[in-house]
């Protein structure tokens, strides 16, 4: 026989680890900093309160009805949010919950300061639920949770999560809509958060305004960082923990707070990826030993068959590559009168260019020529001042990035931009996913056991990875990372794939191999703008050449020709001087 | 002893195994030994019995936290009581084992703390020490497991209505304020009113009971503006009350609030030529350390006055400094030792049961508070508390009593119940 | 006409108390793009060190300035000990220790001096100046002289000498800073140990004002002050003063013209949420 006492706080370590999860989708998966999770749990609760209350509603009908209006509130809450980011969304956050903890008490129908009391016991088919089965409720929601978190995490949903969380802007520009997914990580958490505002509310059967202040959504965060962020154990661990610890403390109950705060401290200087997360002592220890026991359990049954791309897969996918977008020399690209402005400077002024099928058309000039400027206008991360860009006659430089992406635009950065804690494979399923993130329910698909995998691993072997396919990619070396950027790219299926910079920092063995990747590429149908700053490399593999100086295009030919060029020599030789 | 009641709350083994927890070095040890000190401060008071018949008590409240202000002066006011009784030998020779427990003013909290004490600890009466919200929550678990309940200074009338087991030791707001404007009324005279209201439950009902009296004895209300709990600016207001030259300034809320506007208000003249009156949070710890050289003539409506001409308070008062070292009783030390006072004759007179102790506590008819006044009792488990209107003199740094309001008529508290549901 | 004289004061007031607060806290977020939420505590702390000093002592200049240079030198070691290891962390880890941080100050000093509020009543600072018909109450006069002459000091330090210099271009490019060869590390900590210093001439001041030092004095004007720099436009000085008396501003006419009873961080962060509605860079930030 359990006592009531200790069926409360298992209870609480319930709903808080509920409410953990909710705030982990947001801010752990998805990378958004939220320090007001107490809006989307006080949502739930009130709306329940009232429901049930004033309204008399049942309260099996009574909370989808809360985890509606939760998620609601997570949606319009999001939209603002989508303005600003990482520090400036956190303090927003704090904002918000401020702004909702007052309006909970000016408001009327909230019940003022005192908020709403006598929130009914649940009841299943007219009797109460017992203590027991109260937890028992809370621990089925918190599998449903728990459920939805895992299949959450595996669907294409949760790979865009992880891409905008790693990296925002190269988000974008492999076709993912980061707006749309930070949109739905918000309203997907605020709905879990939700479900623990409810939970709350039918146990303690009171709500206050303050139950969901500025103090309990900080001790949510904390215990998502404290589990370790964006693991599902890590926040049950956080929430069960630090429930449990007020009360085993409770011998010294006046040091609590100040043991809780040193805790804090302590954690973050020593194990900052919080007790269990991916990167923390005890986990490793836990992984290493994992490894021992299937190693033994490997030499004990037979070793497992390595991942196999079956041949009609392989057909497949390179018949759906642009390999028959033959012949040869049609304009796919065209930039006419392009030119961005920042403040006095012009940074792209009036640039013409054609771009041709299959081409390898090298983007060259001094520093400060405006070629990262011209790229950024073509895949869309900065908007043009005026001019236009068509791609297949279609003109493009309206759209945002990810729309140019999902057009067949691919891009690499000067400085890489990797989805860092992501293994390789992962962020080629990435490059891979826009496809499926143009609507909600296609990224609900579960992206481990799909014919994509095929495409991934041939890409990864294309781009010579597919050794290296497990590793987190924040390990690989330079030469491997722009490797990994161009894999992600082709993900894409692109018809355009801009390089920039794509050599520098290589060793002289690395860029050889790239340039046969890069010459694999065009045999294989795509096009190829790269910027570069090594001549022998641009010499070598271009097929033509630009030259950009102080924004303007000066010159644009066969590569011999750009080589006894006078005004480039010039433009070369009055930048060397200056330098 | 101290460190075996540290190991009972944790349940490890209290023998002489040296290891403490599973690992005995760095960290924990540390916080072990940190922990002695403080489980001597807490468990001292449940050290005292064990040996032959005792009573569990319980209490609860905020000692920790930013309420801990009220929750510690309120802890003072029981363990004074248990240890004076237990020193005369407990209740008819039963002694009294205290359990105290932090909340934080946490309603998450108060409902673990409310049923460990009930359940691990076995207690038969709590005595509620903790703030109204926190009380609302707490409230049910006790009233569910039949165990009686009385809040010290909780003025929320949601903490015992439709809670059989509950009762309290505290009027309703409204009656405070009620009571104010009737003396600033029909003693002073006074006709135009400032009114500046917490805005909270205790606040708002205070500011009700006025404003009820003010329309009912015609007087008018030429300026009234609510103000968020723990606001201590009110430089604004105050500017904006100068310009009125009204007669009498009413102001409800906690006495950080309190202390600032009386303060900024005499520096810009206002008081005393206008009478500015308070609630009973005046006799909070932080007024006395916050006003200094001003507030002085500001009235404030008592719920008991420790500076009463009665033997019994005169006592109480020499005893209560002499032991705790406190120069002043505040609101909730006094609150919390007339309701610890009230379970202890409770159990004088129904034995050491819960039953017998609710039994008592239901047919209690008057019982004489700190004050020395008799205390009727209502039918809603709660009393006609008389309200002692004082005055601030800031030379002696302590309230002299101007009125005891004993009119049943102006202290009942069951004509306010419309005003809550 | 005469209240609104006497309510433009109350802002000026204010507003310099906030701004005392906010610029600390854009100083160190310019830099290290941390969000020192300890400052908080650092303010209090300058509160209690400031009352023990004048209850030692008995001279409230030796209090000020010791309690100025013991939270300008806490300030230092938070940021040697405690941030510093973590700069190559995500931000949430700074944010998180900070949050510790401020609540084990709190509870610290609510273990040394006690729950309740304490006194600071100097006695030479208890009263008014009159002119015309205004009040002008002499700590109110205290604490603006006092803003004056730190905000001239601290345009000084960052705009005439090398530290100066060094958390300008810090707060530019951090890395480049470093391969210009200036010791970052060093303009850090003295950056550290100058917004901690005005944050706790801040704590006393207001601790005077109110007669008041307690445990959690500073976390409301924490959460404000976080407001203020988001409002401000992340990082920037200016803005952050302009943010603080705009904020003065819309407290003390927000309480005499409406019976809102908004809270006054309610109010800081409703000005914010409505702000990042229309301007998301804040006030003087770049877009």
């Amino acid at each position: 026989m359990i006592s009531s006492y200790t069926l409360t706080v298992l209870t609480l370590m319930g709903i808080w680890s509920v409410a953990a999860l909710g705030l982990n989708v947001i801010t752990g998966y998805a990378g958004q900093f939220n320090l007001g999770i107490g809006v989307y749990m006080g949502t739930g609760a009130y709306a329940t309160a009232i429901l049930t209350t004033q309204a008399g509603v049942n309260f099996w009908l009574a909370l989808p009805c809360a985890l509606l209006i939760s998620a609601a509130m997570g949606f319009l809450t999001g939209l603002p949010a989508l303005r600003v980011r990482e520090d400036a969304l956190a303090v927003f956050t704090i904002g918000l919950v401020f702004v909702f903890e007052s309006l909970l008490i000016y408001l009327p129908y909230f019940g003022g300061p005192v908020g709403i009391g006598r929130i009914p016991y649940v009841g299943i088919n007219g009797s109460q639920l017992s203590k027991e089965g109260y937890l028992a409720l809370v621990l089925v929601a918190l599998g449903a949770v728990v459920a939805a978190t895992i299949y959450l995490r595996r669907a294409w949903m949760g790979l865009a999560w992880a891409s905008i969380r790693e990296n925002e802007l190269a988000t974008n520009t492999i076709g993912i809509h980061s707006a749309r997914f930070k949109l739905y990580a918000f309203t997907i958490g605020a709905t879990f958060a939700g479900l623990a505002g409810v939970l709350y509310a039918h146990f303690i059967h009171y709500v206050t305004p303050y139950d969901f202040g500025f103090l309990p959504s900080i001790y949510i965060l904390v215990m998502i960082v404290f589990g370790g962020l964006g693991t599902i154990r890590g926040a049950i661990f956080g929430a069960c923990f630090l429930t449990l610890m007020p009360e085993l403390f409770r011998f010294i109950q006046d040091y609590r707070n100040l043991i809780y705060g040193a805790m804090l401290v302590g954690l973050m200087l020593f194990e900052p990826n919080g007790v269990l997360g991916d990167e923390s002592y005890v986990w490793r220890l836990i992984l290493s030993a994992q490894q021992r026991l299937n190693e033994w359990l490997n030499r004990v049954s037979k070793s497992r068959r390595a991942y196999s791309i079956s041949a009609a897969a392989t057909n497949e996918i390179r018949h759906k590559t642009p390999n028959s977008i033959k012949p040869a020399s049609r304009k796919i690209l065209e930039t006419r009168n392009l030119t961005r402005r920042f403040g006095g400077l012009v940074a792209v002024n009036d640039v013409n260019l054609e771009v041709f099928s299959q081409e390898i058309l090298g983007i060259i000039g001094p520093n400060g020529a405006g070629k990262t400027t011209f790229f950024n206008l073509l895949s869309g991360t900065i908007p043009c001042t005026s001019g236009e860009i068509r791609l297949n006659s279609e003109p493009i430089h309206r759209l945002s990035p990810h729309l140019i992406a999902q057009r067949g635009i691919g891009r690499t950065f000067q400085i890489v931009r990797p989805f860092s804690q992501l293994s390789v494979l992962d962020n080629v399923l990435a490059g891979i996913s826009a496809r499926y993130c143009k609507g909600f329910a296609d990224s609900l698909r579960q992206y481990r056991n799909s014919s994509d995998q095929d495409e991934a691993h041939l890409i990864l072997e294309q781009t010579g990875l597919l050794a290296h396919k497990n590793e987190v990619s924040r390990n690989l070396p330079l030469g491997l990372l722009r490797r990994l950027e161009i894999a992600r790219a082709l993900g894409l299926r692109p018809n355009l794939i801009l390089l920039d910079e794509s050599f520098s920092g290589l060793s002289h063995r690395e860029s050889q191999s790239l340039i046969d990747l890069v010459r694999m590429l065009r045999e294989n149908g795509a096009t190829i703008m790269l910027i570069e700053h090594n001549m022998q490399v641009t010499m070598k593999i271009c097929d033509r050449i630009a030259v950009l100086n102080y924004g303007n295009k000066i010159a644009e030919g066969m590569p011999e020709d750009i080589r006894n060029h006078p005004t480039v020599i010039a433009a070369y030789l009055g930048s060397a001087h200056h330098a | 002893m101290c460190l075996r009641c540290a190991m009972a709350y944790l349940d490890l083994p209290t023998g002489d195994d040296r290891s403490v927890g599973p690992s005995s070095d760095g960290m924990t040890r540390r916080i072990f030994n940190t922990g002695l000190l403080a489980a001597g401060l807490t468990a001292s008071s449940r050290a005292f019995g064990a040996s032959s018949e005792t009573i569990k008590i319980g209490t609860f409240g905020p000692f920790t936290g930013p309420a801990a202000g009220l929750g510690l002066e309120a802890k003072k006011g029981i363990e004074f009581a248990v240890q004076q009784y237990n020193a005369k030998g407990g209740i008819g020779g039963t002694k009294i084992e205290l359990v105290a427990y932090d909340d934080r003013a946490n309603r998450a909290e108060a409902v673990s703390v409310v049923r460990k004490m009930i359940e691990s600890d076995g207690v038969q009466v709590i005595v509620d020490g903790s703030v109204s919200l926190t009380s609302i929550a707490a409230a049910p678990v006790a009233n569910d497991a039949k165990i009686p309940m009385i809040a010290a200074y909780s003025n929320a009338v949601g903490v015992v209505k439709g809670e059989d087991h509950v009762f309290r030791w505290a009027s309703v707001a409204d009656v405070q304020g009620y009571v104010i404007a009737h003396h600033a009324m029909r003693e002073r005279k006074y006709k135009n009113f400032a009114l500046l209201m917490q805005d909270e439950e205790y606040g708002r009902g205070i500011i009700n009971g006025a404003e009820k009296a003010i329309d009912a004895l015609k007087g008018k209300v030429v300026y009234k503006k609510p103000y968020a709990p723990g606001e201590r600016e009110f430089r604004a207001i105050m500017t904006e009350i100068k310009g009125l030259n009204v007669d009498s300034v009413i102001m409800s809320g906690f006495s950080p609030s309190l202390t600032s506007a009386a303060r900024i208000g005499y520096e810009l003249e206002i008081f005393p030529k206008a009478q500015f009156y308070i609630s009973c949070s005046a006799t909070e710890i932080n007024w006395y350390n916050g006003i200094g050289q001003y507030g002085n003539g500001t009235i404030a409506s008592l719920e008991f006055l420790a500076s009463a001409d009665h033997p019994f308070t005169k006592k109480f008062v020499a005893d209560y400094t002499k032991a705790t070292g406190e120069k002043v009783v505040s609101h909730q030390a006094g609150l919390m030792y007339d309701s610890s006072r009230l379970a202890f004759d409770a159990i004088q007179r129904g034995g050491t049961t819960a039953d017998g102790i609710w039994h008592a506590l239901k047919e209690t008819k008057s019982f004489m508070n700190l004050s020395g006044v008799d205390v009727k009792f209502t039918e809603l488990r709660e009393p006609l508390l008389p309200i002692a209107l004082a005055a601030w003199d800031s030379s002696s740094q302590q309230y002299k009593l101007v009125k005891f309001e004993t009119d049943p008529a102006l202290i009942d508290p069951r004509p306010w119940y419309k005003y809550y549901n | 006409m005469m209240l609104l004289i006497q309510q433009l004061i109350n802002v000026v007031e204010l507003g310099s108390i906030y701004a005392m607060i906010a610029v600390g806290l854009a100083l160190t977020y310019g830099v290290l793009r941390i969000l020192h939420v300890a400052q908080a505590g650092i303010y209090a702390g300058g509160g209690y060190a400031g009352l023990f000093l004048y209850e030692t002592t008995g001279s409230f200049a030796l209090a000020l300035i010791g309690s100025v240079i013991i939270c300008g030198m806490c300030g230092m070691l938070i940021e040697r000990f405690i941030y510093r290891p973590m700069l190559p962390r995500p931000r949430i880890v700074a944010l998180i220790a900070s949050i510790g941080l401020l609540i084990c100050f709190s509870d610290l000093f609510r273990i040394i001096g006690g729950p309740n509020q304490l006194s600071f009543d100097i006695k030479s600072l208890n009263g008014s100046y009159e002119i015309g018909k205004l009040l002008i109450s002499k700590t109110d006069a205290a604490i603006l002289a006092g803003t004056v002459v730190i905000f001239a000091a601290l345009w000084f330090v960052l705009q005439k000498t090398k530290l100066g210099f060094a958390v300008r271009a810090a707060a530019q490019d951090l890395e480049t800073t470093q391969l210009m060869g200036i010791d970052v590390s060093r303009s850090v900590s003295w950056m550290f140990f100058i917004s901690s210093a005005v944050a706790a001439f801040g704590g006393v001041m207001v601790g005077v004002l109110y007669n008041a030092i307690y445990p959690d004095m500073g976390d409301a004007i924490a959460y404000k002050g976080l407001a203020l720099i988001v409002i401000g436009g992340f990082g920037s000085l200016t803005g952050t003063v302009i943010a603080s008396f705009l904020l003065a501003a819309a407290e003390v006419f927000m309480t005499t013209y409406t019976s809102v009873p908004l809270s006054r961080e309610a109010i800081a962060m409703l000005f914010l949420v409505l702000l990042i509605l229309v301007r998301p860079q804040g006030l003087l930030g770049k877009a």
